[in-house]
């Protein structure tokens, strides 16, 4: 099976900070859910800025689709980041324009559906949107697109309990055979079950990966509860 | 939740992002796109519609209410007779000073909003929707540039059309006098490379200045210190308008007509050392969009 992400002595530093470091990794494609996770510094974040092309590496090389990061790479990738990267001057409707402008596989029925279950009106300024209100906003934006890849980074890190188990609702129905979702996270027991593959990364290093349920099965133990003994010392 | 459902489990369309067009002879993706350079010229001069619109507004709103003004003046009021009046030259002067400030912000307010919306779209949170779209850092400089010049061109256009409007009344009165300023020996010195001089200047010196705002955006987002910037930009400015000149001004001492056809080349080597900065600026810009950006 062709890989989807393969990543071959990836390495990324920031002056004397190493983020990353000569990192192996390969996801086939329809990977399913990938959980990507580590405590904070672990280098989540900078992995995933290479993987959308935020980032260059220092050394190693990274593919997606068996292409180099970079233009082509992008318009198979959906990525909805840590922070808002709405455009807050457009109205809801004008940031579909834009999204179903640029990426050919923007569903805009998908998200005129979505947005009318939420009650979002389109002809809203996004500043004026709640932050509640944005954040869905820009969930809907990213899985409107029938990307390959679907990249989450922290996505539920700094929304409350109920906002949570709508983000996550969303993300998980989403599922098609022919995509993969990565999905950085350390709020590991809220999704877990849902994981098909997870990697470990610490200080900058995958220190585990494979599919879910072997990596159960070889340490008897969730992944949840892998997690906190792995990184006991370090959360 | 249910609506949501049905409506992912939906098969995906298959959509080829990259027709046949987006690619060179030797297969590989070109770096200008002529359809994305398209699509990001249409959001960037939305971006320019509204302030632009309001600013001309204001421009020509200025221009008809001197115009209007300048109705009421007579030649006697220039020449602060008894005969005039002072309160009509004061109104006057204070809507001439005003409306130059609006002439001169017309003119130079696409390169501010520029600058500003070039750090907005790239060095801030909306960078990782910006970034993230497929398209090259060229195709966003370039848009970037053609709109920011068009912009410029409209308001110095706009500029010039306001101050005829203006000073419409003032013209009528040198009229009047019956000597109008038409010299007949000057049509012949303009020759061919001279208009050409004036069209590639007229092409040039705004996009340097917009390359010197953009390098400086991207200077300060790679932790240059202010002095250093300002240095930088104000000397790169400088340096290409000014070191031309002064290559063919050090010799002072050969004769007149060499003298005057040294400066002649100077103002192309000046010419071409714009060239050179912006094309200088556009290599530091891509590379700055292409790997040295980490958004926090």
């Amino acid at each position: 099976m062709q890989n989807l992400i393969e990543c071959k002595g990836l390495t990324k530093r920031y002056g004397n900070v190493c983020a990353l470091d000569k990192v192996d990794l390969e996801i086939p494609a329809g990977g399913g859910i990938v959980g990507l996770l580590g405590p904070n510094g672990s280098g989540k974040t900078t992995l995933i800025k290479l993987l959308t092309g935020l980032l260059q590496p220092t050394e190693g090389s990274v593919r997606i689709c068996d292409k180099p990061v970079g233009v082509e790479t992008k318009a198979v990738v959906s990525y909805l980041s840590d922070f808002y990267s709405l455009i807050e001057s457009y109205t809801v409707r004008e940031e579909l324009d834009y999204y179903a402008d640029f990426f050919a596989d923007f569903d805009r029925c998908k998200a005129e559906t979505m947005l009318r279950d939420l009650g979002i009106t389109d002809n809203l300024k996004v500043k004026t949107l709640s932050k509640g209100t944005k954040e869905k906003l820009a969930l809907i934006l990213t899985l409107s697109r029938n990307a390959k890849l679907y990249i989450f980074d922290e996505p539920i890190a700094g929304v409350d309990p109920a906002a949570r188990e709508y983000v996550l609702n969303t993300i998980l129905s989403n599922r098609s055979e022919d995509s993969t979702i990565l999905l950085s996270t350390h709020l590991i027991s809220e999704i877990e079950q849902y994981f098909d593959h997870v990697i470990f990364l610490r200080q900058g290093r995958v220190i585990l990966s494979g599919k879910a349920d072997d990596v159960r099965a070889e340490h008897g133990q969730s992944i949840d509860a892998l997690f906190r003994e792995v990184f006991k010392w370090m959360c | 939740m249910d609506v949501l459902n049905d409506t992912f489990f939906e098969e995906p369309k298959t959509v080829n992002p990259f027709p046949e067009e987006d690619y060179n002879k030797k297969g590989k993706l070109r770096r200008v796109r002529p359809r994305i350079l398209k699509k990001l010229l249409k959001y960037e001069f939305k971006a320019y519609l509204t302030p632009m619109l309001i600013m001309l507004t204001a421009l020509f709103a200025l221009a008809i209410a001197l115009c209007v003004l300048g109705c009421f003046i007579t030649p006697e009021d220039f020449e602060n007779n008894s005969d005039s009046d002072p309160g009509r030259m004061i109104a006057w002067v204070i809507g001439l000073v005003i409306f130059i400030w609006v002439a001169l912000a017309a003119i130079f307010f696409p390169l501010v909003f520029a600058t500003k919306t070039y750090h907005k779209q790239f060095f801030t949170s909306q960078g990782y929707l910006t970034l993230s779209i497929p398209a090259s850092p060229q195709e966003h400089i370039l848009a970037k540039r053609i709109a920011g010049y068009i912009a410029m061109a409209i308001g110095s256009i706009a500029a010039v059309i306001a101050i005829i409007i203006a000073f419409l009344p003032l013209l009528g009165m040198i009229g009047a006098d019956g000597t109008p300023p038409s010299d007949p020996s000057v049509a012949p010195l303009i020759s061919g490379w001279d208009i050409l001089y004036i069209v590639l200047e007229m092409l040039v010196s705004p996009l340097l200045l917009m390359s010197v705002c953009g390098g400086f955006v991207c200077w300060r987002h790679r932790g240059l210190k202010t002095w250093m910037i300002v240095v930088l930009g104000v000397g790169l400015y400088f340096l290409s308008t000014v070191l031309g000149v002064v290559l063919a001004g050090a010799i002072l001492t050969i004769p007149a007509h060499v003298w005057e056809f040294l400066l002649e080349a100077g103002k192309w080597i000046s010419l071409a050392l714009k060239c050179g900065v912006v094309y200088l600026l556009w290599l530091y810009e891509t590379q700055t969009l292409r790997s040295k950006i980490n958004l926090k």
